[in-house]
């Protein structure tokens, strides 16, 4: 009966998992807004914290083609996360647990994220009530061989989701403090549990020695990104709040994503008008589930450190759109720059959801337990169905909005052609945005892949622009094209001084290698036009999706360089 | 040699020019009388009403704008007087100090290590309630949950609780934490009010069992009883309908029976009734902290950096006008440093940006001249500039520009 009940549930959410995922099966990239997939997977240097996450992609790239390895990830997100939850459930709640495997795997938080493209932190969401159960049997009987499985899929989470290194530390600490007090009298049980944390903090340091000890040298991407991170960044992407329900509601419903101000994509709450009352009925259930776990004292390990990160998780993802909170945020993140990696902090309402899948199961069991016949049924059915009532829009292709694409075929063209020209450049991508709609990518709006998907260098636009954040971008490259657009548009440089008479692109671009220019004939690119008035600027390609120029002044800069006598001294600054 | 009395007043004029010489002539006076009656009176009736009294001046004053040169918070004088007043209550009530005494001496009955995890349970929830229900909630939500998992419910922790935030709010005041003393007052008011319904509750929930239990015992401790509940006469009139036969399970007549219960509910509604007022009174004094607090915040011009995102769009970016005209000016002989905070500007997101050299060259601090009173882009500026103070001044209508930065000495 219970391998039957296991097999049950596995082909109950390997089937959502592949209704959800069907209508994308089709061949083709799915480009969201921070996920963009190009036809190769890069290998990942030692110092990133992907090290074993990205490089297993890039090997299996060489057999697989990238979109498929897209969709396994697709696949495993959904699939993992609803078994997970359900195997993580008490057995003894029978049907209850599949509320909290469905409710889990489908919420308005992973939908917006699945749509943001943040699928490694889904994919971490989805694996993390398997750490979660490893930590328990960790706790509960301290053996070398729990210790070793917990590092290693600790590991595995770090490398797929970095940002749940503080959110298991603070899982791992306020369990580890809690078991210690309930087995206070126990000296053998506190001294092995020492030992073993001592053993087990050890081993998961050296399985990710790589990426921390160049992130302590300062030379891994995340210390790099931790280091351009400015407050400027937590008021750009603070969680944002229902206009009518405020930020707390709009959280607890699982929403709150900054894009969400920004309309990239559609929102559940949009379709479904009687959203707050599904939110009500999913707290209240989480509040039955808590509260009768607090009676029973059941598992008091999880009840303590459960609600400790559910309240921790809401208190941050608040953040500093919580105002009476925000002096505070900023000093947090100021002294303790770890941080850093929260700097969008609604990733952790996952917490959230991963409570109310938890506790829910529990409130759900006792609903059904209170009640007989038709009305059990119909409370069952309620609760099973809630899940899609409330997040409808992950079904038929995540609403229509995915769509699998191929990008033009004169991406590639132009890819042959910088391929072919074996010398030292940089090709120049326009339109200067990093986030813009690309007509191949159904409109809409996606991260610029040029970067990823040219075998040559590519200098393309880092710029968020958002209005309270412009940019991190501190490449003199970039700052030198800012600058002669800035000339181009307005007239005045970076500085505001006025420039007259017209720009020579050519010329302009050589001394920072610009050797190709790109448009693409998205977004604004019409602002861009004044290329083709350019002497030393030749059109190469054009078709209906890019122009392709060649900076006929490439060269310059090896002229002026040669006309450089750098044994003759400098002259005196006068 | 100095005699006692000597001594007592040479200390209570000692406190007065202290007071008065840090703060005002009326704090002064309060806060020395305030000790005279804490240390010598039990009269608190009179007190609870002189802070009332004060009160009431305080909003006649407010609302008419009459200012005395003498008096600076008369808010604050009715605070300490209702403080003083509420410790010698406590004071003359022997079931609080008897808690206070078994809580002092023995360390245990209250204080136990369980009670002692519990405490610490319900801070931590409270701590992690605060950012998402603010600090009156989350400490109310933090005390009902000790309550509950204690199984203590009784009045007296609410009134301790109370208590305790109470005596704190003053000094806030005092040491210029305005935001902090309002929170406290409200808090402290609203531990007043679950302590009144809880001893409601328990004298309500109290009172069924001692009317069917008193026969059980014998007559002797029966009387005893009755002496420490009832006045003589009224015991009197008791033994005589109970020798016609009449007891608390059995009474003879409707009358005796309503009698006896009219009595047990007057006796204890009497110092409900007390709490309500108190309650009251505190509430009302609460309520003028907190306008105080916020009146004084309206006059403000110059905010600070803690007070930054209290404003802060929560949608992040719609709501900041990058398209204002700015300029700024250096008013220091630092060479760069108006281009300098202007490429920081045009990196926030700002297109029109000026640069130029202000009038003077001598300005310390940073000074805003703007046309329009746009909170929101007043602090999205300070944060970019990571400016502590900034002071804001207004511009005329036909200014050029709608925003004048004028950069001081005091680098961010």
């Amino acid at each position: 009966m219970k391998k039957y009940n296991h097999l049950l549930s596995f082909f109950i959410f390997f089937a959502l998992a592949a209704i959800i995922t069907f209508p994308l099966v089709k061949s083709g990239y799915i480009l969201t807004l921070d996920a963009v997939i190009t036809p190769r997977v890069l290998f990942a240097p030692i110092t990133s914290s992907s090290f074993i996450y990205q490089n297993i992609l890039a090997v299996l790239n060489l057999f697989i083609p990238s979109d498929r390895i897209e969709r396994i990830i697709l696949f495993l997100i959904f699939f993992l996360s609803g078994w997970g939850m359900y195997r993580f459930t008490d057995k003894n709640l029978r049907f209850a647990r599949y509320f909290a495997g469905i409710f889990y795997a489908i919420n308005p938080f992973v939908y917006e994220r699945v749509m943001a493209g943040h699928w490694q932190l889904l994919l971490g969401y989805s694996i993390f009530p398997y750490i979660v159960t490893l930590t328990m049997n960790y706790f509960h009987d301290s053996t070398k061989k729990n210790t070793v499985s917990l590092a290693i899929m600790a590991t595995l989470l770090f490398n797929i989701a970095i940002h749940y290194l503080l959110i298991f530390m603070v899982f791992f600490i306020t369990m580890g403090v809690t078991n210690a007090y309930l087995h206070r009298q126990n000296k053998e049980k506190l001294n092995k549990i020492t030992r073993q944390t001592i053993f087990f903090i050890g081993l998961t340091f050296v399985l990710n020695a790589n990426w921390i000890i160049s992130s302590i040298l300062g030379i891994s991407d995340i210390s790099q990104a931790i280091k351009s991170f400015t407050s400027g960044d937590l008021i750009a992407f603070q969680s944002v709040a229902d206009s009518r329900l405020g930020l707390i509601f709009n959280l607890l419903s699982g929403y709150g994503f900054w894009a969400e101000a920004y309309h990239y994509f559609l929102l559940p709450k949009d379709i479904i008008i009687f959203w707050p009352i599904l939110s009500l009925a999913v707290i209240l259930v989480f509040g039955i589930g808590l509260f009768r776990h607090i009676k029973e004292k059941s598992n008091i390990p999880i009840l303590v450190t459960l609600p400790v990160l559910f309240l921790l998780a809401l208190d941050i993802a608040g953040g500093v759109a919580l105002k009476s909170f925000a002096p505070t945020v900023f000093w947090l993140y100021e002294k303790f720059p770890i941080l850093g990696g929260f700097r969008e902090p609604q990733k952790l309402v996952g917490i959230v959801m991963f409570c109310y899948a938890y506790f829910g199961s529990f409130g759900l069991g006792k609903i059904l337990a209170t009640i007989k016949g038709k009305t059990k049924l119909a409370a069952f059915s309620f609760f099973i169905i809630l899940p899609f009532i409330y997040t409808p829009t992950v079904f038929g292709g995540f609403w229509g909005q995915l769509k699998p694409v191929w990008y033009p075929s004169s991406w590639e063209k132009v890819n042959q052609i910088l391929k072919e020209d074996k010398s030292d450049f940089l090709t120049l991508f326009f339109p200067w945005h990093q986030y813009m709609r690309f007509k191949f990518a159904n409109d809409r709006v996606v991260s610029n892949p040029a970067l990823y998907y040219f075998d040559k260098p590519i200098l393309s636009s880092q710029n968020y622009e958002t209005t309270s954040l412009y940019s991190h971008d501190t490449r003199l490259e970039s700052l030198h094209v800012e600058g002669l657009l800035s000339i181009e548009k307005e007239g005045v440089n970076l500085l505001g001084d006025l420039v007259e008479g017209n720009l020579p692109w050519g010329e302009s671009l050589s001394p920072v290698n610009v050797k190709y220019i790109i448009l693409t004939k998205d977004d604004d690119w019409v602002r861009y036009k004044f290329l083709d008035k350019q002497p030393d600027l030749t059109k190469v390609y054009e078709d209906e999706n890019l122009v392709f120029y060649q900076n006929m002044k490439w060269d310059l800069k090896d002229k002026q360089l040669e006309e450089i006598n750098f044994d003759e001294p400098l002259a005196p600054l006068e | 040699m100095i005699s006692s009395k000597t001594a007592q007043i040479l200390k209570y004029c000692g406190l007065f020019l202290l007071v008065l010489f840090f703060n005002s002539f009326d704090l002064a006076i309060t806060v020395t009388l305030s000790l005279y009656l804490a240390i010598n009176s039990k009269t608190y009736i009179k007190l609870f009403g002189f802070s009332l009294v004060l009160f009431i001046l305080d909003i006649i004053f407010r609302n008419f704008d009459i200012s005395f040169r003498f008096i600076s918070d008369l808010s604050l004088d009715s605070y300490i007087l209702l403080l003083t007043a509420f410790f010698i209550y406590a004071k003359s009530q022997r079931r609080i100090t008897d808690f206070f005494r078994q809580a002092g001496a023995s360390g245990r009955k209250i204080f136990s290590s369980n009670n002692l995890v519990l405490l610490v349970v319900s801070i931590v929830l409270a701590l992690l309630l605060l950012p998402i229900l603010g600090p009156p909630a989350a400490v109310i939500v933090g005390y009902l949950s000790f309550s509950y998992f204690s199984k203590r419910f009784e009045g007296k922790y609410a009134y301790t609780a109370g208590l305790f935030f109470l005596s704190f709010s003053p000094f806030f005041i005092i040491f210029k934490r305005d935001d902090i003393a309002e929170n406290f007052a409200i808090i402290s008011f609203y531990f007043l009010i679950i302590g009144t319904v809880q001893e409601t509750v328990r004298l309500v929930r109290e009172r069924k069992p001692f009317a069917f239990s008193l026969p059980k015992i014998n007559f002797g401790a029966k009387i005893l009883h009755f002496m420490h509940s009832f006045r003589l006469p009224q015991f009197t009139r008791k033994t005589e309908s109970q020798s016609k036969g009449a007891t608390f399970d059995n009474p003879v007549t409707n009358d005796s029976k309503n009698f006896i219960s009219d009595e047990i509910s007057s006796n204890r509604l009497q110092p409900i009734m007390k709490f309500i007022i108190i309650v009251c009174i505190t509430g009302l004094l609460s309520f003028t902290v907190i306008s105080t607090i916020i009146n004084s915040k309206a006059k403000n011009t110059t905010s600070t950096i803690a007070e930054k995102l209290t404003i802060t769009p929560i949608i992040p970016s719609p709501t900041i006008d990058i398209g204002v005209e700015l300029m700024v000016e250096n008013g220091t002989e630092i060479s760069g440093l108006a281009a300098s905070t202007a490429a920081k500007l045009k990196n926030a997101g700002f297109k029109n940006v000026n640069t130029g050299n202000a009038a003077r060259s001598d300005y310390k601090n940073w000074e805003m001249i703007a046309k329009k009173d746009d909170p929101v882009l007043i602090d999205y500026i300070k944060s970019v500039l990571k400016l502590e103070t900034l002071t804001v001044n207004k511009a005329s209508e036909s200014a050029k520009f709608d925003l004048v930065i004028i950069a001081g000495s005091e680098l961010p």
